[in-house]
């Protein structure tokens, strides 16, 4: 044993614990939720902005966001209430709820109803898509969950 | 000839040792981490010539022929695809710091270990396409230093017994 193996050992060490510290700091920043319609982006937020009350404000004293997607002329319109929105007649649109528990389609009057019924998104990479209204709502970013593909 | 009875005599007992390793559970829980008992072959035969550079085509028939046996005896074909990015990535480094003169086996079987493991999720990070397996790194790299050095101490232990072994015949 000499003393540039001690170095060695330091050196590796003092990485392991910079590399630690810095994923740590990574991780922190957690996932965003990503909205598009006929594939093209309409909106991308932090999901610590939305359950923060940076992006909407809660002020009717709800611990979840709205978030209404109406559909008039091919255009997808995006508007973020505080409260459950009131939904206008006539109107196609898809309402989503955002809370701690995760993110889930409340309502929505396409005709097959499966966004409404797909459980909440909770990890990065999940998504809930609404075939009939091209409606694509995401979680990208922070951990991938994965259960296949790794061996010991 | 004797050289080849030699170099089979090695690699008969680096399969061994990687069936041992196999055997023993070692890992808490973190993908990757194993105890590296074969590396301490290498890092023999890396060190059985006095010369700074010697040993080194020797290793390479030896390592690269156990992690395909052992893959195919013990794992499966993951486990060879991942044990030879680690290999060749531990392999390079080690026989670099094996020319420093003022490295001794410990530095160098813990540069091996270091470097194993840093191949391994390269090669995770290609298979699995994520960056996620990140994240396991630095308990390996802590793990790799671990054990690099104790089968460096081992090794210390161990060569001049080798030297005798092979010299006598």
């Amino acid at each position: 044993m000499k003393k540039a193996d001690a170095v060695v050992i330091v050196v590796c060490l003092m990485t392991a614990l910079l590399l630690a510290a810095g994923l740590l700091h990574r991780q922190e920043k957690g996932h965003q939720l990503c909205i598009s319609y006929d594939g093209e982006t309409i909106m991308t937020v932090e999901m610590e902005d939305i359950i923060s009350g940076k992006d909407v404000s809660a002020d009717g004293g709800e611990s979840g966001r709205y978030y209404l997607i109406t559909y008039e002329d091919a255009e997808a319109v995006l508007e973020k209430c505080d409260g459950r929105p009131d939904l206008l007649s006539g109107v196609s649109y898809n309402l989503l709820y955002v809370s701690t528990e995760g993110v889930q389609m409340e309502s929505a009057d396409c005709r097959d109803q499966i966004c409404v019924h797909h459980r909440p998104l909770t990890g990065g990479g999940e998504s809930i898509i609404c075939l009939p209204h091209r409606l694509v709502v995401e979680l990208v970013g922070g951990e991938v969950e994965r259960t296949d593909g790794m061996v010991k | 000839m004797k050289r080849t009875v030699e170099l089979g005599f090695l690699l008969a007992v680096a399969l061994i040792l990687s069936y041992v390793e196999s055997l023993i559970p070692f890992g808490f829980g973190i993908p990757g981490i194993k105890l590296g008992l074969p590396n301490l072959i290498v890092v023999l035969l890396l060190y059985r010539d006095k010369a700074l550079s010697g040993g080194a085509k020797e290793a390479l028939l030896v390592n690269g022929l156990r992690i395909v046996l052992s893959g195919f005896l013990f794992g499966n074909l993951y486990a060879i695809l991942y044990g030879l990015a680690g290999a060749a990535c531990s392999f390079t480094v080690m026989v670099l710091a094996r020319r420093c003169r003022y490295l001794s086996m410990v530095g160098v079987s813990v540069l091996g270990g270091v470097f194993h493991n840093v191949g391994q999720v390269m090669a995770a990070v290609f298979v699995v396409e994520t960056f996620a397996v990140i994240y396991y790194l630095p308990a390996l790299l802590v793990a790799g230093v671990v054990t690099g050095a104790v089968l460096g101490l081992l090794g210390m232990e161990l060569l001049p017994y080798l030297r005798r072994f092979m010299e006598r015949g």
